[in-house]
């Protein structure tokens, strides 16, 4: 009887949650109608899906499965450099682009995978971005990959060319690899990987007592998130035009990716939107009042956010939210 | 090549040694005591090493002099931070352990970046400065001083661990916190002794380091970051090998600087730490 | 008719330290076999290097007759052997049936599937009234209660149990004694189990294997066991009762 309840209660908020989401669809479509005079405004749009999108596929490997990197930047520099690279050597669109810059993620991940995931803990952690400090001197050195100055995109126009002369088209573009991603998660929470993945997080010993493969899922984890963080990548160059290393391989876009997600709360659907949603606004905004200082502005912010979070409420705010949802269901 | 360069070179890869390995001294004994790495410990000898230079650009202080002011500053600071952060978060998930330290120093660079700009600034001309040459190796006066003040406050941490009850009461937490606890040590006193001693040994070597160095917000992250590769090549908890280690890696960081390119001498580093924890995790001489 | 697990030899040793020195014993299939001794006696060591979460230093571990030592735990759970953990491991921040579901899934790559099975498996094993309970907020009863019926889920052939009784009640220990002899009679699943608690693992097993400082001392039914000399030497000069195994 108890089981039936159990279940019901689930579909039922299923449905409440299907509308929900619908509601939030018609809002995201409808949203930049009245931002269309305003490419700033659209620009903080973009960026808040974006950082979305790094935030939910960074939490694929470090907040669903546990295994907390702080090397991301790794991935997402890797598909955004591939795909401009045969855009500018070959001519490649950046749509098939992406394929290749998918791969070279997914390559780097299993080397970086079966380096550190042999490793615990800290270890681990202070591998991925010493990895990603590896990656950075090699990008910037080695003129092939534009060295120190980067890479300048080719001016072109057109989906087919995945380039725009306005804001508007990116946004829907974002919008729809976003739902995607979220899509995927969503998805991902409710298979066997999922379950597998928060079981790793939870108490590894215990999961391999169950049968769970740890290097494996561990892998599989890794793969996702390196593979949407390059396609990310690959729209980011896009948008932007001009990639160099200073602004992709560096340790600040992994700590966003981390910290979006971490203040919206780990190993949520929602959490990476959430977190971005407060984040992104706040350090652009901060960006245009306090020129100069600005960009060491939005850090102090987010430096001073992550202690607080870590200290106050690990789980972020779906955390605070679930927390206050269950005192009222038992009152 | 011209064995002078090379061993100009180790010379002073040894006397910058010596510095790391002062502040992964520190780092190690924490994560001996508490099983946490400080993820905010290159951003603490920034905060030291702007100490000091304004000690000296506003009141004229000589570093020489600040020395111990700045050590017994940081290891009060040392003492808040435990208070402050880490105490709310030991016993808390990872991640909270990790972002914890992460965001102090995230915090730290980026303010001192806002308010002192990113301008490389120097100590010109103190107390100790210039250099001394034996045939045609040249090394730097405050280097030497660097490297012998490192080495001395290593063993005078040595000899409080090993000869003093205080220092004993550590060494038993960081073995095994459950037996000090019933042996009737203050596990809580400890912990906070163990962040003043990291801080303040850090202190020192940023005095000594800004006595020479070039202070700006982001030095602090290169030497944090060797840190926790001298600390894992020593074996995370073990004091002795983060010195040793940190001796290693200055060494390995100026020989590679002429060998291989001056560009990717911390790339051979970071690539040292990636091969230590793979091929023995334990380090030199850790304990697992 | 050939053993269900075979322990052939078996030695752990740590650093100097031998944990356990050449043990080797027999289960057959169906049994309840009891393997006790005093503290530090190997027991756990030897359920670790049994289970692949510890590499033998010497011997052999054969289920149904084919090897399994130093296979990867994972590996071990597929072949049908099953694990409790003596310091309960429940998947936090997941619910009773999360966890649950998880030991389902290694055989049921569906997860509906596997979380109506689940949900059994909670019913049976008396905690369906907290299926969506989050583990960590279990009492310790109900928490040792889980790591069973998580084990279960795996639809073991062996089942390794690890002082499922320590800490828990008179009212406690007797609905865990009933669970286990459901376990083993109505799923036909054998049990391996390591017990302090006399009174419980005396009647329960048809076979007693008995640990001190690493190596077998003794090996036989409980009334053969209860009146060894090695034995009762062992614990310190405790009498235990020959009387008391009635029933």
């Amino acid at each position: 009887m108890e089981s039936k309840i159990a279940l019901n209660t689930e579909i039922k908020g299923s449905r409440q949650n299907l509308i929900y989401v619908l509601a939030l669809l018609v809002v995201a479509l409808v949203l930049p109608i009245f931002f269309q005079g305003s490419p700033f405004y659209l620009h903080v749009l973009i960026m808040i899906l974006l950082y979305a999108s790094m935030g939910q596929a960074w939490n694929i490997v470090s907040g669903y499965a546990g295994q907390i990197s702080l090397g991301h930047c790794v991935f997402f520099g890797a598909g955004a450099y591939t795909s401009s690279l045969f855009l500018m050597k070959a001519g490649l669109t950046p749509w098939i682009g992406m394929f290749f810059g998918v791969a070279v993620s997914c390559i780097l991940a299993l080397i970086i995978g079966s380096i550190c995931f042999k490793l615990k803990g800290h270890y681990f952690v202070i591998a991925t971005f010493v990895i990603a400090e590896i990656v950075l001197s090699l990008v910037s050195t080695i003129d092939f990959f534009g060295a120190a100055v980067g890479l300048w995109l080719p001016i072109k126009s057109g989906l087919v060319h995945l380039q725009f002369k306005t804001k508007l088209p990116y946004y829907y573009l974002f919008l729809v690899f976003t739902v995607g991603i979220f899509g995927f998660t969503w998805l991902m929470e409710r298979s066997r990987m999922g379950y597998y993945f928060r079981a790793i997080k939870a108490d590894p010993d215990a999961a391999q007592a169950l049968g769970v493969g740890l290097a494996r899922y561990k892998m599989y984890a890794l793969l996702w998130s390196a593979a949407f963080s390059a396609v990310l990548g690959t729209l980011y160059a896009q948008y932007v035009l001009l990639i160099d290393p200073n602004n992709i391989f560096v340790l600040k876009v992994s700590l966003i990716m981390a910290l979006v997600t971490v203040l919206g709360g780990v190993s949520t659907v929602w959490g990476p939107l959430i977190g971005a949603a407060i984040l992104i606004p706040l350090s652009e905004f901060a960006r245009v009042w306090f020129s100069g200082g600005g960009k060491a502005l939005d850090l102090i912010i987010y430096g001073s956010l992550i202690v607080i979070i870590s200290i106050f409420e690990p789980d972020g705010i779906m955390g605070l939210i679930n927390r206050i949802r269950l005192k009222r269901s038992q009152a | 090549m011209d064995s002078s360069i090379l061993l100009q070179a180790l010379l002073t890869g040894v006397a910058v040694g010596c510095v790391y390995a002062l502040v992964s001294v520190g780092l190690s004994l924490v994560y001996g005591i508490m099983d946490i790495i400080n993820f905010a410990h290159g951003e603490l000898l920034m905060v030291g090493m702007y100490g000091t230079f304004f000690m000296w650009v506003m009141l004229g202080i000589d570093p020489l002099i600040a020395l111990p002011i700045i050590a017994l500053f940081m290891a009060v600071v040392g003492v808040f931070i435990y208070k402050g952060i880490i105490k709310q978060i030991y016993g808390s998930s990872a991640l909270a352990q990790i972002f914890a330290t992460f965001g102090l120093a995230t915090f730290l660079s980026s303010s001192a970046q806002a308010l002192f700009t990113p301008n490389f600034r120097t100590i010109e001309n103190p107390i100790i400065h210039g250099s001394i040459n034996i045939g045609s190796i040249y090394i730097g006066k405050s280097e030497i001083f660097a490297a012998v003040v490192s080495a001395l406050a290593f063993t005078l941490l040595y000899l409080f661990l090993n000869y003093t009850n205080t220092g004993r009461a550590l060494q038993a937490t960081s073995e095994n916190k459950d037996a000090a606890t019933l042996m009737g040590i203050n596990t809580e006193k400890m912990f906070m002794i163990g962040w003043g001693i990291s801080i303040g040994l850090v202190g020192i070597a940023s005095v000594v380091l800004a006595n020479y160095f070039y202070i700006f917000p982001g030095v602090g992250t290169t030497f944090g970051l060797i840190a926790y590769v001298a600390v894992a090549l020593g074996g995370f908890g073990n004091v002795m090998g983060a010195f040793i280690g940190g001796i290693i890696i200055g060494a390995v960081e100026s020989l590679s600087g002429v060998l291989i390119s001056p560009v990717y001498k911390y790339t051979v580093v970071f690539s040292v730490y990636l091969i230590v924890v793979l091929v023995r995790p334990k380090g030199i001489l850790g304990r697992s | 008719m050939p053993a269900l697990l075979n322990v052939d030899n078996v030695s752990k040793a740590f650093g100097g330290l031998m944990a356990v020195s050449m043990v080797s014993f027999e289960v057959e299939e169906g049994q309840i076999v009891g393997l006790i001794g005093p503290n530090g006696a190997g027991k756990t060591t030897l359920f670790s290097c049994v289970s692949g979460f510890y590499r033998v230093t010497s011997g052999k571990v054969y289920f149904q007759e084919r090897e399994i030592t130093n296979l990867p735990s994972d590996r071990i759970s597929h072949l049908g052997i099953a694990r409790t953990f003596q310091i309960v491991k429940p998947l936090k921040e997941m619910t009773v049936l999360d966890n649950v579901t998880v030991g389902a899934l290694g055989h049921t790559p569906k997860v509906k599937e596997a979380r109506r099975q689940a949900e059994e498996l909670c019913e049976f094993g008396g905690l369906g009234q907290k299926m969506l309970f989050p583990a960590q907020k279990l009492t310790i009863a109900d928490k040792k209660r889980l790591e069973i019926i998580r084990a279960l889920a795996t639809r073991p052939t062996l089942l390794m149990l690890d002082e499922t009784m320590a800490g828990l009640n008179p009212t406690e220990r007797l609905e865990a004694v009933e669970l286990v002899k459901k376990i083993n009679r109505e799923m036909k699943i054998t049990i391996l189990m390591i017990e302090h608690v006399m009174d419980i693992i005396m009647p329960l097993s048809h076979k007693i294997v008995v640990l001190d400082y690493g190596r077998k001392i003794a090996e036989g039914p409980p009334k053969e066991i209860v009146r060894n000399e090695e034995v009762i030497k062992a614990y310190l000069g405790e009498r235990y009762n020959a009387q008391a195994i009635s029933g």
